[in-house]
């Protein structure tokens, strides 16, 4: 046993002993074939050259790797490929090996100029698609600070060299150098007996023979070697022209002024909301003009002159830069309309002694629109008294009263905005709104208010609004007026409530005028005039009312007769239904919930509920002088009289009350007994206009400021959002389509919350701003290229997808529309020198409409053997783009490794 | 008329005392009464005397009797069911069929989230009522009410004058569920209810699913947990 004990232990330390002397060097290139094996870079794939690079997804996968303390990222781009299922036996033809794919995609120009978006140092897709046309590869970066030394570079390099021959990986390695805004990669590829070297320069200073491609050619024929080319250069060249100066071009809205609302015109757009961004949303357009196969032989291009002339360049396209969060009036207007939601003050802050000396004072200049129009001489007077000391509000007089007149234009004889007489106009999606009709009182009242809030002086003239406003209904209550641009009938639980109150004022107004009418009829027929009659409808009146005689009647029933008389049953005149808002109707269902869900609570909702059965069976007593409950019932529940056999004396068929109507104690029973023949309009009433009518303004007039605008805001995103839909609906963009649909949504949802909480519009607002921003984009991009269908699918594209091939070309009209903006640019450019002094530098006089090009790209392609001009032909790439500042080369060469 | 008034005048009157004589007013019960995830509130509608009432008694307290006093105005009972481990309380509105109640009754469509639309089978006139009482629905409930048609007395096969394919098809043209039921032999009346339950369950879940910042978008329903309230204060072990 112990001897055996002893062997294991020597087994595991010559297990355990290493005997390879791993330095740091040798545990960093394992640790990359490591991770370049864990992601599969060593073993044959498939993939299709053809696949475009600009319209797939990229993945990413990442490790960290450390050389001794020194810590790295290595990242592997590459583009995401369907599953393997999913390609069809067709797609699978087209598939190349993967040892073949990298130096395809470095001789294919079907990828060349990518647009590529920067957001920072980073972009997307990787900078090196865009110059090598790789869809896959492998990035080290230093995980803090950046390399410089240049040693410490090549010993990177050899360290992938090294890894990538061991494992035979596929896919070239880059190392990033410098800093990172320098974007300088280099890189390894070590193919089937060949490598490429992946370098890179960038420069501050342009040197002169770089601007041109006559020098860049030789450039790349000298980095090659001295070989003959079996095949000439093939050449891609790019020019970019950027315009930032829109002169007469730029497109921005103004915000509605208040000098506008100083005259008569003006005045409709208090009915709507402005739209659109303040400032230009496109900060800059830049001009793509591209050769995207050129032979070197073709084309002559240095300093002297150049065969790329721009203006016949076979493709033209655009992009644009957008402007950053430009301010939108919409989105604006319901912002700041929020923030007034959320403000404490209270409407004596805000309006002071104006609106305490309102309260008491009847005669308000406002009030007098709705008197009479024939002025008598007490009220001018009074008008004149009060206007002496009148205190002006925070809007003055005269800009208030054309804003009343809009509100209330039945005030006016001939009103330019009376509210349209059309019910139920728009169907569209206003219908699912818990809000009010389109362009009605209060649909103008919340635009208004916006309005004010924004151009008549901020919170105190939205404040000063809501009160002239809650003034003038008051007024209308007093005056008997109705309440112009509000939805007829009683309160329509699908509206807003404020709307509701409205109606429900309304009501009130309209049940008065008629009880004052029929008891002015009442008075011309019948002097005597001892009691107050609520009831409406023209009472048969018999001079002395006892309980033998018929009072109330409204018509004679066309078949039924009283069992016990034979008379003829009479319809009673009853006391009408009951408006109602939903707050009072949430009033009551809690009421009936407390009473709790037994026996009990049950007969006291009954007892409850049975006010208005009293009230009817008092009238049809009235009515119906001798009646019994049998009568009663087969007029009012026909289906609870049982018909029977045979006929009665008055030849009516016989029956009897159903089984639940003869229940001993049952409600009908009890009510039918305790009620007494009472028409209906000296009963008490179930609704009291008076006391309705003064809740209801009392709700008005108590609101905050905040509240009153929680009471409109669902109204004014109303609005807003159909604002939107108006000026969206030709956009073809999904995106914004989507966006304006999910808010409209919201609105709805939102309009039916009842507890209104302001931070849930909040998400609007981003939905606007965006929805907006968008349209803005759009309506500009037209207003520059044209609003044609062609120029309009251009702009949707040029907004949404970014950089975009002009239809057409150079020769199309959006082009010649391009072109008038250029030549503009560049005279107010030149009228600029001018009067600074400086001098015209005709710095492209071959060229007098576009400018100078802000940014040239080369790409230089040739298959050439390398090292040696007896080694196997191999691709060769060099990417260039000169810009004004500095010049990037990047280059792809590759060499023969077995013959010299 | 004011309910609050009119509650304040029969509190005055002989009625109140039962009330307030032996426990606390019920609404405090009831409002402790939180133990629940969700609440629905359902409205029984339909024309006069086809068993409504009935319908209402058997599902919630399973009890039958050939008459009840034909309900004055609205009613309602509470009932709690499980759907899929959620507690549901149904609130659930008993209507007056009369004409002359319709305008009180139809105030109280506004927020239901089920209707059950009830005809007699027994009884012509209440059938032929139903596409009116559609449009009352679609006039005064929120848009996206569920609403279920519902054959009732299917016991009384000798009366019969609406046959089961006529209700069907009126349903089917409807675009809503049909169930023929019995209240008195108690036949789909449980049914009835777990179909609409379920219905207005998954409606809701497919609003959320299209937006969930819309989440509480429902009044009346709670789609937070309840605290726990005193659930059971008499257990005291």
């Amino acid at each position: 046993m112990a001897a055996e004990g002893n062997e294991e232990a020597e087994e595991y330390d010559l297990y355990h002993v290493d005997f390879t002397t791993a330095s740091e060097w040798e545990v960093f290139i394992a640790r990359i074939e490591e991770v370049l094996q864990q992601w599969k870079l060593h073993q044959n794939r498939f993939c299709n050259p053809k696949e475009k690079l600009c319209n797939v997804s990229w993945n990413t996968l990442t490790e960290n790797i450390c050389f001794a303390d020194y810590e790295f990222v290595i990242t592997r781009y590459f583009v995401k490929n369907l599953e393997e299922e999913n390609i069809s036996e067709e797609e699978k033809k087209k598939q190349v090996p993967s040892t073949l794919i990298t130096l395809m995609d470095i001789m294919n120009s079907e990828n060349d100029f990518i647009p590529i978006i920067y957001d920072g140092d980073e972009s997307s897709p990787h900078v090196l698609v865009r110059w090598y046309g790789l869809r896959d590869f492998v990035i080290l970066t230093p995980l803090k600070g950046h390399l410089t030394s240049e040693s410490k570079l090549k010993l990177l390099l050899s360290s992938f060299s090294m890894a990538a021959n061991n494992i035979s990986c596929q896919v070239p390695l880059f190392v990033r150098f410098l800093e990172p805004w320098q974007k300088f990669y280099v890189g390894i590829y070590e193919g089937q007996e060949v490598r490429t070297d992946f370098e890179m320069v960038h420069l501050k200073k342009i040197p002169s023979q770089c601007r041109h491609l006559t020098g860049l050619l030789s450039l790349f024929k000298s980095k090659i070697g001295e070989s003959d080319f079996s095949e000439p250069i093939m050449v891609a060249a790019r020019f970019a022209y950027c315009l930032h100066d829109w002169t007469n071009f730029a497109w921005t809205q103004d915000p509605p002024d208040i000098e506008l609302f100083s005259g008569d015109i003006g005045w409709t757009e208090l009915g709507s909301f402005p739209f659109g961004s303040v400032c230009e949303p496109i900060n800059s357009i830049t001009l793509y003009t591209c050769w995207p196969e050129v032979l070197e032989t073709m084309a002559v291009d240095n300093e002297l002159y150049s065969d790329f002339d721009p203006l016949s360049a076979p493709v033209w396209s655009l992009s644009i830069t957008k402007t950053d969060n430009p301010v939108c009036l919409l989105t604006d207007y319901v912002t700041e309309f929020l923030l007034y939601c959320t403000s404490n003050k209270t409407i004596e802050d805000l309006l002071g002694d104006f609106a305490a000396k309102d309260a008491n004072d009847v005669l308000q200049p406002f009030s007098l629109l709705t008197e009479s129009r024939i002025p008598t001489i007490t009220t001018l007077l009074s008008q004149y008294a009060s206007k002496k000391k009148s205190v002006e509000g925070p809007i003055n007089q005269k800009l208030l009263m054309p804003i009343l007149f809009f509100l209330f234009p039945d005030v006016e004889e001939n009103s330019k905005y009376p509210y349209s007489e059309e019910k139920d106009a728009d169907k569209t999606s206003a219908q699912r709104m818990k809000t009010c009709p389109r362009d009605s009182l209060i649909w103008r009242l919340a635009l208004v208010m916006a309005h004010s809030l924004h151009m008549f002086g901020g919170a105190k003239a939205a404040a000063h609004i809501w009160h002239e406003f809650s003034q003038e209904i008051r007024f209308r209550w007093n005056s008997n007026n109705m309440i112009p641009g509000i939805a007829p009938g009683f309160p329509d639980p699908k509206s807003c409530l404020l709307h509701q109150k409205l109606q429900m004022i309304n009501c009130c107004i309209e049940r008065r005028k008629r009880s004052e009418e029929a008891a002015l009829g009442k008075r011309e027929s019948d002097e005597s005039d001892d009691e107050f009659f609520d009831c409406d409808e023209n009472v048969e009146d018999d001079a002395k009312p006892a309980s033998t005689i018929p009072i109330g009647r409204l018509s004679q029933h066309n078949s039924l007769k009283l069992i016990n008389t034979g008379q003829p049953l009479y319809i009673p005149v009853t006391q009408g239904a009951t408006p109602k808002t939903e707050d009072q109707l949430e009033e009551d269902a809690q009421v009936l919930i407390q009473l709790g869900s037994d026996a009990e609570g049950s007969q006291l909702r009954a007892k409850i509920m049975s006010a208005s059965l009293l009230s009817d069976m008092e009238s049809f007593k009235a009515a119906n002088p001798g009646a019994s409950i049998e009568d009663f019932i087969r007029w009012y529940s026909p289906r609870d009289w049982v018909e029977e056999e045979g006929e009665d004396q008055f030849g009516q068929k016989k029956g009897k009350l159903s089984a639940r109507m003869t229940l001993p104690g049952n409600t009908w029973l009890e009510v039918w007994d305790s009620a007494k023949p009472v028409p209906a309009n000296r009963q008490k009433r179930l609704f009291d206009e008076t006391r309705e009518a003064e809740k209801a303004l009392h709700f008005l007039e108590s609101q905050t400021p905040a509240s009153s605008g929680l009471m409109v805001v669902p109204i004014l995103a109303h609005a807003a959002v159909e604002k939107l839909h108006e000026e969206a609906k030709d956009i073809q963009i999904p995106s914004l389509q989507n966006t304006v649909q999910q808010a409209i949504k919201r609105v709805e949802a939102l309009s039916r919350n009842a507890p209104m909480d302001v931070h849930r519009y909040q998400e609007l607002c981003f939905e606007l701003g965006y929805a907006e921003t968008v349209v803005s984009q759009i309506k500009s991009i037209e207003s520059k290229l044209g609003s044609d269908e062609a120029a309009k699918e251009f702009a949707c594209k040029l907004v949404s997808e970014g950089e975009t091939i002009l239809p057409g070309g150079s020769t199309g009209s959006i082009a010649s529309k391009l072109k008038t903006i250029f030549v503009d640019a560049r005279k107010a450019c030149l009228i600029g020198d001018l009067d600074g002094g400086g001098s015209s530098s005709g710095e492209n006089p071959n060229n007098s409409i576009l400018p100078q090009a802000t940014e040239k790209e080369f790409i230089l392609r040739a298959t050439a053997p390398r090292p040696h001009r007896h080694s196997r032909p191999t691709p060769q790439r060099l990417h260039v783009r000169v810009s004004k500042t500095d010049i990037s080369m990047a280059g792809a060469f590759t060499q023969d490794k077995t013959f010299f | 008329m004011n309910l609050l008034i009119t509650l304040k005048y029969f509190c005055n009157s002989t009625h109140i005392q039962t009330m307030a004589g032996g426990q606390e007013p019920k609404w405090q019960k009831d409002a402790a009464d939180q133990n629940f995830d969700y609440m629905f509130k359902l409205l029984i509608i339909g024309n006069s005397s086809v068993g409504k009432t009935s319908f209402l008694f058997r599902y919630a307290d399973d009890s039958f009797t050939s008459a009840f006093v034909s309900t004055v105005g609205i009613d309602f009972k509470v009932k709690t069911v499980f759907r899929h481990d959620k507690r549901v309380k149904l609130q659930i509105w008993d209507t007056a069929g009369q004409e002359r109640y319709r305008t009180i009754t139809t105030a109280y469509y506004r927020g239901a989230m089920g209707f059950i639309l009830m005809y007699d089978i027994t009884n012509e006139e209440s059938f032929n009522s139903v596409q009116d009482w559609v449009t009352q629905i679609k006039t005064y409930s929120w848009d996206n009410a569920q609403v279920i048609l519902v054959g009732n007395k299917c016991d009384m096969e000798d009366e019969r004058v609406i046959s089961f394919e006529r209700g069907k098809q009126l349903a089917e043209t409807l675009g809503i569920e049909f169930f023929e039921t019995s209240a008195k032999e108690n036949i789909h009346v449980k049914a009835v209810f777990e179909r609409l339950v379920d219905i207005i369950c998954d409606k809701m879940s497919e609003s959320l699913d299209s937006d969930p910042n819309l989440l509480t978008g429902a009044k009346g329903t709670r789609l937070t947990e309840q605290p726990q309230g005193q659930s059971n204060p008499n257990c005291n072990c």
